[in-house]
């Protein structure tokens, strides 16, 4: 697609966008197969180890890339995972499910172009927003099950704009594109997932995540996400400073509602290097 | 550090602790309430009462739609919904609770402090807020309220993901196949028949032989009968020792005997004990019993004669009529006050399906105490308007002793909880059973069932108004 540099400026290309969005005319990719099959099991109570393990195999390049990942460091445990049966059994349904969607997804959506950098700090962020959230909830005493995929999406409206903008002739500076992400990641996200048919719950996080009181009964879950990507910007790859943590995440209103103290964080922090090695694990 | 100081610093702003603070600061005390969430109300409001009501009042609302949906053939409902979204829109019921509650303390020059409380010594309180900050306040008396948290026995681990407990159970994402509810109390039986009626597939199992045992027998029959009824089963007599998931999708549970089931889900509910782990009694020369509760005595008094201990961190039953009605105890005691006569009659609500209320004595316990016991029961099914609604479950059960007079009022089924304050106040005037068969109720109503059952004990009772009655029937 080519573009005019006058539309090019980041208002003209935000303006430009914006009416994309609103008339869904902005190329969105396909839920992958696998995705929405997962996607679907995950909210289906009948589903079982076997038809997963026939998802993920149908899907080649998913299932050798899904082995490698749970054998690396953060999952792998004495013995080499060589089967998909096999890594079921050791991982449970629900890790295989998150590292089978997370890999589909970022297949679909992040992939090679001019803002790779970028689009791998979005891609790492939603990661860890997605792990953080999930022990968020934990610590809050909360359902753990659909944080994980919640805070994975939370961004999805990134990777949608930087796919787009990769489209123009003109190449954005980072300043433009974080200008750009920021005017129209959530219109972006919540259009993705509409489309994408995905639980109301994720369109929920996406529309509320810097609003989490206007979530209604979505604001525990909002509330969490919202956390977990607080923990997750401050969690770099060397290091997660606690006391940091402490004065700089408890004063914020979301994690006020979720009543975390200063032990709260403190026992949070632990879990730091474990997700670490998950997100490296799952490069 | 500036310390303020306060006649009365209760810690624990739900139902027990407020009753206790507006209590004393009626009586002319300078009182504080700490509270360590942000809005006041306790678990009662987040976790307990009002969130699992409105779940229960949603299953029951698509208990009878789904009846409907089959009579005429039109599908069944979408069993993917979330438990967040049967509850409905909580977030305004609790904004709408923490304001009416912070009203009416403040409006009793009740102090309200929200944050972390610990003690330092006999009379000196800290509290941390959820920023950090540190403060200290010192209190001629304090009544520990501080609630209580599910109880976690080492054999089950709770993830939160496949196996929760009664505070995460309401975060469920979906309603899952089966669901195994392990524990035999007030809350296990709540959620195992709301599940239930929602149509998981529930099974209840306790180590006693049947559930809620401080019921009366006929009440505890009547309930199983009712859950089996629509698909759940009891496992009674039945030791856990083992309960986790198993790695794959399904959550295993085993028992001594070595039987091993599995459900998608499992919420154990085996009781709860007191939320004190902050608190650091110990600085106050207190200390946990064996089933991690403080003793205290029929005051609410502790062995540290000016500290007080009322609700959940006393123990059973738990229910926040009886918190209340404790939190009024140990004011009264602080303010030197005759208790009344209305504490000894505190009425007990179940919100299981069907509901489930009691006052007084149960019939076991009446033939202990008293001489001629004998009861009388009315059933719903034979009361116009349980004919009307079609009632399958409900019946309403007097125990009355030799001299004719109520000693317990035992109700399962419609309204329960509201029909048994009929005979709590007939019990609070020393009523004879006579009352209900010399006056006249609405009709058609389930109260009249309280002349049914007062007809059925006057004729074992072989009184006067018997064979009045039998000539009029």
């Amino acid at each position: 697609m080519s573009q005019t540099n006058a539309a090019a400026s980041s208002d003209g290309v935000i303006a430009l966008l914006e009416k994309e969005i609103e008339d869904r005319s902005i190329e969105m990719p396909l839920l992958p197969d696998v995705a929405a099959e997962v996607l679907a099991s995950t909210l289906d109570d009948k589903s079982n180890a076997t038809r997963l393990a026939d998802l993920i195999q149908r899907d080649q390049s998913l299932a050798s890339h899904l082995l490698r990942i749970v054998n690396s460091p953060a999952f792998r445990g004495s013995t080499e995972i060589v089967a998909l049966q096999q890594a079921l059994a050791r991982l449970g349904m629900e890790r295989i499910r998150e590292i089978a969607l997370s890999v589909s997804l970022q297949g679909t959506l992040f992939q090679k172009g001019p803002y790779d950098e970028i689009l791998d700090v979005a891609w790492q962020h939603g990661l860890r927003t997605a792990l953080w959230s999930k022990e968020v909830a934990r610590q809050a005493r909360k359902n753990v099950e659909v944080a994980y995929l919640c805070g994975l999406l939370h961004n999805v409206g990134v990777p949608l704009v930087i796919g787009r903008l990769s489209k123009f002739e003109a190449t954005f500076t980072a300043d433009e594109i974080a200008k750009i992400t920021q005017a129209l990641d959530m219109a972006a996200g919540i259009t993705l997932v509409e489309e994408w048919r995905l639980p109301s719950s994720v369109a929920m996080t996406i529309r509320f995540i810097n609003d989490f009181a206007s979530a209604k009964n979505a604001q525990d879950l909002v509330a969490i996400v919202a956390a977990g990507a607080a923990f997750a910007q401050l969690h770099t790859e060397e290091d997660f400073d606690v006391e940091l943590a402490v004065e700089e995440l408890l004063p914020l209103e979301h994690v006020q509602h979720l009543n975390f103290y200063p032990d709260d964080v403190e026992q949070l922090a632990d879990r730091a290097e474990q997700i670490e090695q998950t997100v490296q694990g799952m490069k | 550090m500036s310390v303020e100081k306060y006649d009365a610093f209760v810690v624990g702003s739900g139902p027990s602790g407020q009753k206790a603070a507006i209590q004393l600061a009626k009586g002319g005390k300078k009182v504080a309430v700490c509270e360590m969430l942000r809005e006041v109300g306790g678990a009662c409001v987040h976790h307990g009462t009002i969130p699992s009501k409105a779940l229960r009042e949603r299953a029951i609302e698509r208990g009878k739609f789904s009846v409907r949906l089959q009579e005429f053939n039109l599908g069944e409902l979408d069993r993917g919904i979330s438990v967040a979204e049967l509850i409905g829109e909580m977030s305004e019921v609790v904004a709408a609770h923490d304001r009416y509650m912070s009203a009416q303390l403040t409006r009793n020059n009740v102090d309200i402090i929200h944050g972390r409380a610990s003690f330092i010594d006999t009379n000196t309180i800290e509290v941390l807020s959820n920023t950090g900050q540190k403060r200290q306040y010192i209190a001629t008396n304090i009544i520990v309220a501080a609630g209580s948290k599910p109880r976690k026995p080492d054999e089950i681990s709770v993830d939160h993901e496949h196996v929760f407990d009664s505070d995460s159970i309401l975060t469920l994402a979906y309603l899952p196949q089966s669901l195994v509810v392990l524990g035999g109390g007030v809350i296990a039986c709540e959620y195992a028949s709301i599940f239930s009626m929602l149509g998981v597939k529930v099974t209840l199992i306790d180590r006693y032989p049947s559930p809620l045992g401080f019921l009366d027998h006929d009440l505890t029959a009547s309930f199983v009968e009712s859950f089996e009824r629509r698909g759940g089963v009891f496992l009674g007599n039945v030791e856990v020792t083992r309960c986790e998931f198993d790695g794959v999708s399904q959550v295993e549970t085993e028992f001594s005997d070595g039987t091993v089931i599995k459900s998608d889900k499992v919420l154990c509910a085996l009781g709860r004990i007191a939320d004190l782990s902050a608190l650091q009694i110990h600085k106050a020369g207190l200390a946990l019993n064996a089933r991690q509760l403080v003793d205290v005595d029929e005051t609410g008094a502790t062995s540290v004669p000016h500290i007080y201990a009322v609700g959940d961190v006393v123990g059973p039953p738990s229910l926040a009529s009886s918190s209340m009605e404790q939190g009024r105890r140990a004011a009264c005691a602080i303010l030197n006050r005759d208790l009344g006569n209305m504490g000894n009659l505190i009425p007990s609500g179940i919100y299981s399906i069907p509901e489930l209320a009691s006052v007084g004595l149960t019939e076991a316990q009446a033939r202990m105490d008293y001489d001629g016991v004998v009861v009388g029961i009315a059933e719903f099914k034979e009361i116009a308007r349980g004919h009307i609604a079609n009632a399958q479950d409900g019946l309403l059960k007097l125990v009355v002793s030799g001299d004719g007079k109520i000693r317990g009022v035992h109700v399962i089924g419609v309204q329960a909880t509201d029909l048994v304050h009929i005979g709590q106040m007939a019990m609070l005037q020393d009523a004879d059973v006579s009352v209900f068969i010399d006056n006249i109720f609405n009709f058609p109503t389930y109260a009249e069932s309280y002349r049914v059952a007062a007809i059925s004990a006057a004729a074992k009772l072989g009184t006067e108004q018997e064979s009045e009655i039998s000539q009029t029937a």
